[in-house]
């Protein structure tokens, strides 16, 4: 589809400068935009609850499609917001030109208000779809995880052969062969539930402002129904005579999984800055 | 609708820093797409609409 029709369209395509207002105007926006997403994190801050449920977990991984139709819509949408940010509809529509889309000729002002149409309202709503997408399913790697420093003790911890926490026996042993952070927090993907997204959300505004103190602690309970989506009703954890007794308490949360098995993580201690433990937990991950 | 400079420029911004999360995702570049893009978009589809709203409603008096 092309806007051009030639040297006559071109003389008659009627743009103007942005100016001075145009640019405080933007500002604003942005400033806008920042107290926007202060007040978001502060809702998230104050209804911040205990106690959330899990979902399927989702796990498709079109990480490459998402970057590659992300990019397209992106370009394409900055492309159409400078041709909208130069175009004044009013003499567009004064000056009663066609435009040439290939298969029609349509009225300059209608194919100016369809490309307005698509820059500001089509494709956000694409980009943001893309990039929610992204954050949800294209996160699942450890090294994802690992990209907060604060998580680097949990992620240096799992990976260590001679570490006997829950996480390390799991990755050691191979129980999970990929995606293991995500395999036992499903919760946090796109098939989760809305408060793990929340609490995501103000997870990411604490860390990214600074607002934190380590160690982390977390102030949602683990559901158990992430360990139970693997175990449950094997042969092995059937056997166990404390499991089918206690089933009704460990699926409700009433009893944790890491009450009879364990830290499934290093403790706050040895997470805590200057302790023993801290600067081996706390190496970048190669 | 005489222009759409200001939300076409909004736009720009939130397209660009949604573009730089897909392409380089982290920590600080999803925090500026989930807090800053996001909510730059809404604005300047509200804007949009409002502009579009007045001018339907200039176009029936």
């Amino acid at each position: 589809m092309s806007a051009d029709n030639g040297p006559e369209d071109r003389d008659e395509d009627v743009t103007s400068s942005i100016g001075r207002r145009e640019v405080l105007f933007t500002l604003g926006g942005v400033v806008a935009a920042l107290v926007a997403g202060a007040l978001a994190w502060g809702v998230l801050e104050v209804f911040v609850s205990k106690g959330h449920l899990v979902g399927g977990g989702l796990h498709v991984t079109y990480l490459q499609v998402v970057m590659v139709l992300g990019t397209l819509v992106c370009v394409l949408g900055v492309i159409l917001c400078i041709r909208t940010a130069r175009t004044r509809f009013d003499a567009v529509g004064a000056a009663r030109k066609d435009v040439n889309i290939g298969i029609a000729r349509v009225p300059a002002l209608l194919f100016a208000r369809l490309v307005a149409l698509m820059a500001l309202i089509a494709l956000p709503a694409a980009a943001i779809f893309l990039a929610n997408y992204h954050t949800f399913e294209g996160v699942h790697e450890v090294r994802g995880c690992a990209s907060c420093h604060v998580m680097l003790p949990m992620v240096n911890d799992m990976q260590d052969p001679a570490s006997d926490t829950l996480a390390a026996k799991h990755f050691k042993n191979k129980w999970i062969a990929e995606s293991q952070c995500f395999h036992c927090h499903t919760d946090y993907g796109l098939g989760g539930d809305l408060e793990s997204k929340m609490t995501g959300f103000r997870h990411l505004a604490r860390y990214t402002t600074g607002t934190y103190q380590e160690p982390i602690t977390s102030r949602v309970k683990f559901n158990n129904k992430n360990c139970l989506q693997c175990h449950d009703g094997t042969p092995k954890w059937m056997a166990q005579q404390a499991h089918t007794d206690s089933r009704k308490e460990i699926v409700a949360n009433e009893m944790m999984c890491t009450d009879c098995h364990g830290l499934p993580h290093p403790s706050p201690e040895q997470r805590t800055p200057g302790s023993s433990d801290y600067s081996r937990l706390m190496q970048r991950m190669k | 609708m005489k222009l759409l400079r200001w939300e076409a420029l909004c736009a720009i911004v939130a397209f660009a820093l949604t573009l730089t999360f897909i392409l380089v995702p982290g920590p600080y570049a999803m925090a500026a797409f989930t807090f800053i893009a996001q909510p730059l978009f809404a604005i300047v589809a509200i804007g949009y609409l409002l502009k579009v709203k007045t001018d339907l409603r200039k176009r029936d008096t």
